[in-house]
Formats: C-alpha cells, sequence, structure tokens
C-alpha cells in the first residue's frame, strides 16, 4: 500500500530554496551562490546593493507569490472536488487587475499605496463570491465555467474602459504592461504590502485542509461529518481573495500556477486533497521562481513578462487536461 | 427507556413547499428500522430532518438532547449519515476513506493514526468484508464493494444512530443482502439503524419496524405484518403482494398491480 511520501515536501522545500538562490544569482550581473550569500550580510558593495534591493523583493514575492497562488488552486479543487477549477479560469485575476485598475485610473491609489492591495483583494473576493452564488451548492463545472468565463469578460470589459479612459497613451501602456504579470523592478516596499495579506492567506486556507478530505464524500457526507460548509466555502472564498487579490495588486496577473501546481502533484499524494495542499504550494512557488529565472534567460529583445510565460506555458496545460477528461466532461458528468 | 431518537409534531419545507408534515416517531436502540413509502413521499427529506442536514419544525430529541442544540462535532459522533450514492470524488484508498469517519473523532490525517483510530477502522473493515481491498482506490472497486466501504466509513464514525438513504440501491442482490445484514447486525451491538429502502421484500424480512410514509406523513409505524396490509400497500403503492413464509420467516413480496 502506498502510504504518504515523506521526502516530498523536504524535497520541493530544497528545491524551492535552491531556486530562490538562483534568482538572487542571475540577472544582467550573474553572482555565484556563495557570492550571494556573502552579498546577502555584506553592506555597502555592490552586489549587495543588486542583490538585497533589486533581486531579493523579486525572489520574496516569486516564492510567496507562486506558492500562496498552488494553494489557493488547490483550496479551490478540494471545495469543488473538481480538478480544472482554478482561480484564473473563474476570473479572480481578471476582477482584481480591473479593481486595481480602476482605482488607479481614479486617482485614488497609486501602485505603492495600501489601497491597491485592498481594493484587488475586494475585486477578487466578489468575483468568486459572485461565481459560487451564480453557480450554486452543487456547482457542476459547465456552471462554473460558464459563469466564470462571463465574469472574466465583464472585468475584462471594464479593464479595457479604464485603459480607454486614460488620461494619456502612456497611463494606457502602463496598465496594460502591468496587466501582463511581472515582478522586476519589486522593491521591499511591495513585498511589505503583499506579504501580510498573503500568510494570511496562506494560514487561512492550510486550516481547512480537513474538511477539504471530507468533502471527498460530497457536501452532505462532509456535513453530516461536522464540517460547516457553508463557512468553509465562505472562509476559501476569502483565502483565495486575500491571496490573488494580494498578487494581483503587487505583480498584475500570473495565471494558470494554480492549475498546474497542484496537478503535478495530484498522484504523488494519493489524491488526498488535505495532503495536496502543502506540495501544491511548494511546487506554485518553484514554478513561479523558474519562470521568473527563465525570462531573464531567454534572449529576447525587450523583457518577457513573467504573466505571459506563465499563460503560454499554462494554456496548452489546460486544453491537455480538458482533452483527458474529455470523455468525463463530453458525458455532462463533471 | 429514553428513546434512542424522537421525534414531535416534525415538519419540513424546502423552498416554500411543505415536504414532510407532523411526524411524531419514537425510536429505540438497537432496532433496525426500514423507511418506506413510494417516491416523492418525504423519506429522504425526514432522514435528513433526523441527521440535522436540513431545518425543521416540531422537536427532533437524540436520547435527552434537542438535536437543534448539538453543536456540529457532537452531532457528528452521535449520528451516523450514509447518503445516497455513494459519491466519491477522489480516488482516495477505501481505508482512506473509511478513516474520514474518525473525522468527528478529531482524526486529522488518515496516513498517521493513533492506534486508537486504526483501531476502529481494521474492526468495521474486518466487519464489512473490505479489508482485503483497503489499499485500492475506491473508484476501481465495483458498485457493491463500493457500497461496503461507505457502511465501513459511517460505522467508523461509532454513533448511536445510523441513518441510511438507499444503502442498496443499485446493487445487485448478493450485495443488497450484505449490507442489509450488516446494518442488522449493527443493530444487534445496540445502534439504532433507520435505512430508507424501496425493496419491501428484503425489508419486511429483516427489519425489526417498518415506518411507511405517504405524501410527507407517517401512515404506520410498527412491526411488518402491520404495517404492511393488503389495503395499504393497493392504496400507498398500488400493488398487491404475495405473503409467504420461507424458512420460518415472513416475506412480503410486490407482486402485480393492484
Amino acid at each position: 500500500m502506498k502510504r504518504s511520501r515523506l521526502w516530498l515536501v523536504p524535497a520541493l522545500a530544497c528545491l524551492a530554496a535552491l531556486l530562490f538562490v538562483a534568482s538572487l544569482g542571475i540577472g544582467p550581473v550573474r553572482l555565484s551562490p556563495g557570492e550571494v550569500l556573502t552579498a546577502l550580510t555584506a553592506e555597502g558593495t555592490p552586489q549587495a546593493v543588486i542583490v538585497r534591493e533589486i533581486r531579493l523583493p523579486r525572489a520574496i514575492l516569486a516564492l510567496a507569490i507562486g506558492a500562496v497562488l498552488g494553494l489557493s488552486g488547490a483550496a479551490m479543487q478540494g471545495l469543488l472536488r473538481n480538478p480544472l477549477a482554478a482561480p484564473s479560469l473563474f476570473g479572480a485575476p481578471q476582477t482584481a487587475a480591473f479593481a486595481a485598475v480602476s482605482t488607479i485610473s481614479l486617482g485614488w491609489n497609486d501602485t505603492l499605496s495600501w489601497g491597491l492591495p485592498l481594493a484587488a483583494i475586494a475585486g477578487a473576493f466578489l468575483s468568486v463570491f459572485l461565481l459560487l452564488a451564480v453557480a450554486g451548492r452543487s456547482a457542476s463545472l459547465l456552471l462554473l465555467i460558464l459563469a466564470g468565463l462571463a465574469i472574466s469578460a465583464l472585468a475584462g470589459a471594464g479593464t479595457a474602459l479604464a485603459m480607454n479612459l486614460a488620461p494619456n497613451p502612456f497611463a494606457a501602456l502602463e496598465i496594460a504592461f502591468w496587466l501582463l504579470g511581472s515582478l522586476e523592478d519589486r522593491s521591499m516596499r511591495h513585498v511589505a504590502l503583499a506579504l501580510p495579506f498573503i500568510l494570511a492567506a496562506g494560514l487561512l486556507l492550510y486550516l481547512q485542509r480537513g474538511s477539504f478530505r471530507a468533502l471527498t464524500l460530497g457536501e452532505e457526507a462532509a456535513e453530516s461529518l461536522g464540517v460547516n460548509v457553508d463557512l468553509l466555502r465562505l472562509l476559501v472564498i476569502l483565502g483565495v481573495a486575500l491571496g490573488v487579490g494580494a498578487s494581483v495588486a503587487v505583480a498584475g496577473t500570473i495565471s494558470f500556477i494554480g492549475l498546474v501546481a497542484p496537478h503535478l502533484m495530484r498522484p504523488l499524494v494519493d489524491h488526498d486533497p488535505a495532503r495536496l495542499l502543502l506540495p501544491a504550494a511548494l511546487t506554485g512557488a518553484c514554478l513561479l521562481l523558474s519562470a521568473d529565472i527563465a525570462v531573464r534567460l531567454i534572449p529576447a529583445t525587450s523583457d518577457i513578462k513573467v504573466g505571459v510565460l506563465t499563460s503560454i506555458i499554462g494554456v496548452p496545460f489546460f486544453l491537455y487536461l480538458i482533452l483527458r477528461q474529455r470523455r468525463s466532461l463530453a458525458g455532462g458528468v463533471a | 427507556m429514553t428513546s434512542a431518537l424522537s421525534l414531535e409534531g416534525v415538519g419540513v419545507r424546502l423552498s416554500g413547499r411543505a415536504i414532510v408534515h407532523d411526524v411524531t416517531l419514537r425510536l429505540q436502540p438497537g432496532r433496525l428500522v426500514a423507511l418506506l413509502g413510494p417516491n416523492g413521499a418525504g423519506k429522504t427529506t425526514l432522514l435528513k430532518a433526523m441527521a440535522g442536514l436540513l431545518p425543521s419544525q416540531g422537536e427532533i430529541r437524540i436520547g435527552d438532547d434537542r438535536l437543534a442544540a448539538l453543536d456540529r462535532g457532537l452531532r457528528a459522533r452521535r449520528i451516523g449519515y450514509l447518503p445516497q450514492g455513494h459519491q466519491v470524488h477522489w480516488p482516495l484508498s477505501a481505508r482512506d476513506i473509511v478513516a474520514l469517519g474518525r473525522f468527528p473523532h478529531g482524526l486529522a490525517d488518515p496516513a498517521r493514526m493513533s492506534p486508537g483510530h486504526a483501531g476502529v477502522v481494521d474492526a468495521v473493515m474486518a466487519r464489512t468484508d473490505t479489508a482485503r481491498f483497503a489499499g485500492q482506490a475506491v473508484m476501481t472497486l465495483s458498485g457493491g464493494e463500493r457500497a461496503r466501504v461507505m457502511l465501513a466509513r459511517v460505522l467508523a464514525v461509532e454513533a448511536g444512530i445510523l441513518l441510511a438513504d438507499e444503502p442498496t440501491a443499485s446493487l445487485d442482490p448478493r450485495h443488497q443482502i450484505t449490507v442489509m445484514q450488516d446494518l442488522k447486525a449493527e443493530s444487534r451491538r445496540g445502534v439504532l439503524v433507520v435505512a430508507v429502502t424501496h425493496d419491501i421484500a428484503l425489508a419486511s424480512r429483516l427489519a425489526d419496524e417498518i415506518v411507511l410514509m405517504d405524501a410527507g406523513r407517517v401512515v404506520a409505524h410498527g412491526p411488518a405484518e402491520a404495517v404492511l396490509t393488503d389495503e395499504r400497500l393497493a392504496r400507498i403503492y398500488g400493488v398487491r403482494a404475495l405473503r409467504q413464509n420461507a424458512e420460518g420467516e415472513d416475506v412480503i413480496t410486490p407482486w402485480s398491480l393492484a
């Protein structure tokens, strides 16, 4: 009998740590791991400035955002009992982006104020809440996808309107680039802005793990086992909104980590939706750290945004998942 | 003697429509009770209300306690509920599924079970003859095997009351008999078992009491011969029954349209 693989979490944590150090070393100025470690503790050297002020915030954000996106995906899949559920398919990042962009173009926020993550979190909360309200209790995948499509389209239209009404072309361009999703030129200020919300989201979602396992038997059986399914649904919406909203506020829209990370880990945890959470978070962190390293290594005339890369990898992966589930989806069971 | 489960004037409304009306019942521990009635009679709704899964009017008591006053955790330890359809959404192993029955008792991770929890899980799997496929993913099991794993799951709760919604639906005859006999055996261990079923023959043979429902009301409650009269079967089900005595047991089999 396969039992929990005890090596999985430590191995993923080591991989994340290695990628984190690599992320600190890669860029126009290449630094070896040894130089990175010295730079982290040294004062005043150019290397110290590069590592601590330019690359460290970027690496911390990649780690934290990747982790919370992976965790959010696993949590939504656990709640909805569906491997195709992910915040980005249901319009959460798009709505968060719309909320953030509107407050910027209305002049309520600049990109470094506390109002920005709050607006993005509120947007994400509203979208997930609306989605689950529209889909109802049984939450068939078809309904969720259609409702998610409508919500994304609405948020996209709203964002387009905000760009349309932007006071000047540069503002519109700035919004457009920001929407692509990037971790470039982020400071410790951004880290301070997002990290508290991301940590809260992580804790909130991780604490629900037992309930996700009970939900394997369906909502009624889970209720009979003592799970408050309505409260659980609300807490998951809140957790996902905090994580996705805070991520979007500092990094723009980064999609598909929440879909890919849980899927990669599920066979390694024997499909247990509770044991999946931590590995999915670590995998999300590894994926985003790798993607953010890759955009610095890919030779291109203009910088490739990390959000573009995750989508380019993520969408074919999504198609592959649909292909694999074709039979059950065609049956309308979902 | 205190009833294990008592209902006093219980009614249930779903989206504004009254589904169950004024049900008063007293059920004793150690009995296998079959809840019978045609489709739409309100059996499942009543069972869910008994499980505390649907809000109801009137009063439901578990022993001396009001059901509505019990907190979720306590309720989950005192009532085991087996829903219809044996739903499983992720391909967990049979043993992990059974271990979910220990969730109300604080089992966090089935991979790290204390000897106490593991003892209960192994015992119920032995009783339901499911230990053979403990490590197999539930989705790879046959319908009958899966039904028994689900039964083991609800037994692992070790509640004094077990409510089962159509536990024998869509099973082959062998598994129908196995599951009903397992439920009977559980009642002999002192548990009150209430099972919704359409299997009049099996219910009349094995159940200690029959509760017959029609149009949201309890029409009769008592031993099978007293409840399942020709007149009631004709009026409620629209069928005529064949009555036999085989191997010393009275059997009532629906035979033809009335």
